[in-house]
């Protein structure tokens, strides 16, 4: 009983800890024991994921609390605790790892079929496992400079990701472009940090939160902070990399990158709710947020309109789902503290909240069936392909799956989350709702050409290649997901995404 | 067009930042100094590290330090990764780079 309550109290440490003993252990031994890799690396997503899920079950049914790095106890004892690093586990922290844990746990089956005939594969699974610890780091820390580290940690692990098949050179070419601009913002962001530390001396967010007044120097850090984590978390106008980076990555690595960057977003709406708008105007700062979402939401949906690589196609879409999260959540912050928070600002935010786990379930089984698609066949243009229904029923029920979801259309996932953001936006003004509505539909648009396109039309026999069992399952996985989102999204909205914007709203 | 631009933004950033450069704190004097002060006095008493730097740096940003281990071990595998012999198919004749 003893040791199980530690094990619960110390869940966001070994979150951490396991993934990154696991990374360690991967490299230290794959090449020696090169076959039980594979079962190390099982074992790390087994055990990662019954600490997210342990640490959930006890937020969800219990409380939130905050565990203290180094001190005599994990939980604070006085304020000098605040001056240590501290990681909070409370429902937003319990959203953002569970979102990470969902994708990072398909992506890790769908690779054992799809990266079979690769080398150096204990290489890949310690990156693998190195992105999640930084993801998971990010999310859940509460303290300012522990942040940048593990934002270096995801940059870095990820870039040997993305390059890892090194034989193709567009993938160098889109690990160096990622590696560069990362670096850039990793530079920016510490900058931020040193202006806020030098002004007030604390780290800790909350502490931080309570001093924070909006004098020049403040107002510059948040800027930059925002601008940087909008290039993480690929918005426009800092979009450039992500077509290249969602395009050219291995399958595997398609939604998982897609999850590292709704990790950045995650760590932003953390930064900017938990710490910084209190002191530095909530409408402004919920202003740029919302702008920028606009932004995304046209422009990714019109690039993708052009597009012809399948790949490039989904990353532009995925930058319009950013676009419509950013919108929702900039209108939650935008209304903090004022009257219409209760009417529509909080509906605002648990739309945005929803839309990220729902969008990130759908997205991740449209990004893996297309990634199968050009794996089995070896064709990345939509107009070279047709006829897929015939050979392989069960991809084009996930693509369908996926692509009514993503459309919003009534019965599937993502109708619910994106009829509250149509509701909150139109209740802020009517003009931005018909917009939100609009975007939607071209996407649907877009949807229905490319099904008819890639999986209707006429009968070819251009791929005889089986697809292994084990992308299949990942896959079918997260048909499940969407299936269960589809059908109960109410319990989702009350059970997790509500205690989610509690607690991230707790100060206002 | 494109130079123009950048010019114009590298100036505006310049001026931005020059204008917080004047705004700052003298260095080493924060509004709080709660958290300088609890490092001084307590890494001793409490942690029984007689030099602050290594307190802070082990003990108190203990996490941080971790951290940054680990962006090295990453960045390595990383360099590692992308550097690795191709697959035996994909190589080509003649081609002798050093294994690994």
């Amino acid at each position: 009983m003893m040791v199980w309550d530690i094990l619960v109290t110390s869940s966001p440490a070994l979150v951490l800890a396991v993934p990154l003993l696991f990374a360690f252990l991967i490299a230290l031994l794959g090449r020696f024991f090169e076959r039980h890799v594979k079962v190390l690396f099982a074992s790390a997503l087994i055990i990662t994921s019954f600490f997210v899920g342990l640490m959930a079950f006890e937020v969800l049914t219990a409380e939130s609390w905050m565990y203290v790095f180094g001190a005599e106890t994990p939980s604070p004892q006085n304020g000098t605790s605040f001056f240590r690093i501290i990681f909070l586990a409370d429902g937003f922290s319990v959203l953002a790892t569970i979102t990470i844990a969902i994708i990072a746990v398909v992506a890790g089956i769908y690779s054992y079929g799809y990266m079979k005939n690769e080398t150096a594969l204990n290489k890949f699974y310690s990156l693998f496992l190195l992105t999640w610890v930084g993801i998971n780091g990010m999310v859940l820390t509460n303290d300012l400079f522990n942040m940048f580290v593990w934002f270096e940690v995801t940059t870095m692990a990820s870039c040997g990701l993305i390059a890892f098949q090194n034989y193709r050179e567009n993938s160098i070419e889109a690990a160096l472009k990622y590696l560069l601009l990362s670096v850039v913002g990793g530079l920016v962001f510490l900058f931020s940090i040193g202006l806020l530390y030098g002004q007030h001396g604390v780290l800790n967010l909350t502490l931080l939160s309570q001093q924070i007044t909006g004098t020049f120097n403040d107002r510059l850090a948040v800027g930059l902070i925002i601008v940087v984590f909008a290039m993480k978390s690929s918005s426009v106008p800092f979009h450039f990399w992500t077509p290249d980076v969602y395009g050219e990555s291995p399958g595997p690595i398609f939604p998982y990158m897609a999850v590292t960057t709704m990790g950045f977003l995650f760590a932003l709406f953390r930064l900017l709710v938990g710490g910084f708008v209190g002191g530095v105007s909530p409408q402004i700062v919920g202003m740029i947020v919302m702008l920028l979402g606009i932004i995304s939401m046209v422009v990714g949906v019109m690039m993708a309109f052009a597009q012809r690589d399948l790949r490039k196609l989904l990353a532009y879409l995925s930058i319009s789902q950013i676009g419509y999260i950013m919108l929702a959540v900039g209108i939650g912050i935008a209304t903090l503290n004022t009257v219409s928070f209760e009417e529509f600002g909080s509906l605002a935010m648990t739309s945005g909240l929803f839309h990220m786990i729902n969008d990130m379930i759908y997205k991740s089984l449209l990004f893996l069936t297309i990634v199968s698609i050009v794996h089995v066949t070896g064709i990345r243009n939509r107009e070279e392909l047709s006829g897929l229904v015939y050979k392989s029923p069960y991809l084009s029920l996930f693509f369908l799956l996926g692509a009514l979801s993503i459309s919003g259309v009534p019965p599937f996932a993502g109708f619910y989350s994106k009829f509250l953001i149509y509701k909150s936006t139109f209740l802020f003004h009517p003009l931005m709702g018909l917009f939100a509505t609009i975007m939607s539909i071209i996407i649907l648009v877009i949807m229905a050409k490319l099904f008819s396109q890639v999986f209707l039309g006429s009968k070819e026999d251009s791929f005889d290649q089986h697809i292994p069992k084990s992308m299949f399952l990942g896959m079918t996985i997260l048909a499940a997901l969407v299936i269960l989102f589809s059908l109960m999204p109410h319990v989702i909205v009350s059970e997790i995404i509500t205690p989610a914007v509690e607690s991230l709203t707790a100060s206002f | 067009m494109k130079k123009v631009i950048s010019v114009i933004v590298v100036v505006l950033l310049f001026v931005i930042l020059s204008y917080g450069l004047l705004q700052m704190r003298p260095f080493g004097e924060p509004e709080k100094t709660e958290m300088d002060d609890h490092f001084l006095e307590d890494s001793q008493p409490h942690g029984q590290i007689n030099n602050v730097v290594t307190a802070v740096l082990f003990d108190y940003r203990g996490l941080d330090t971790l951290g940054e281990a680990t962006i090295l071990f990453s960045a390595v595998s990383g360099i590692l990764t992308v550097l690795r012999k191709f697959k035996e198919s994909d190589t080509k004749e003649g081609d002798d780079e050093p294994e690994r």
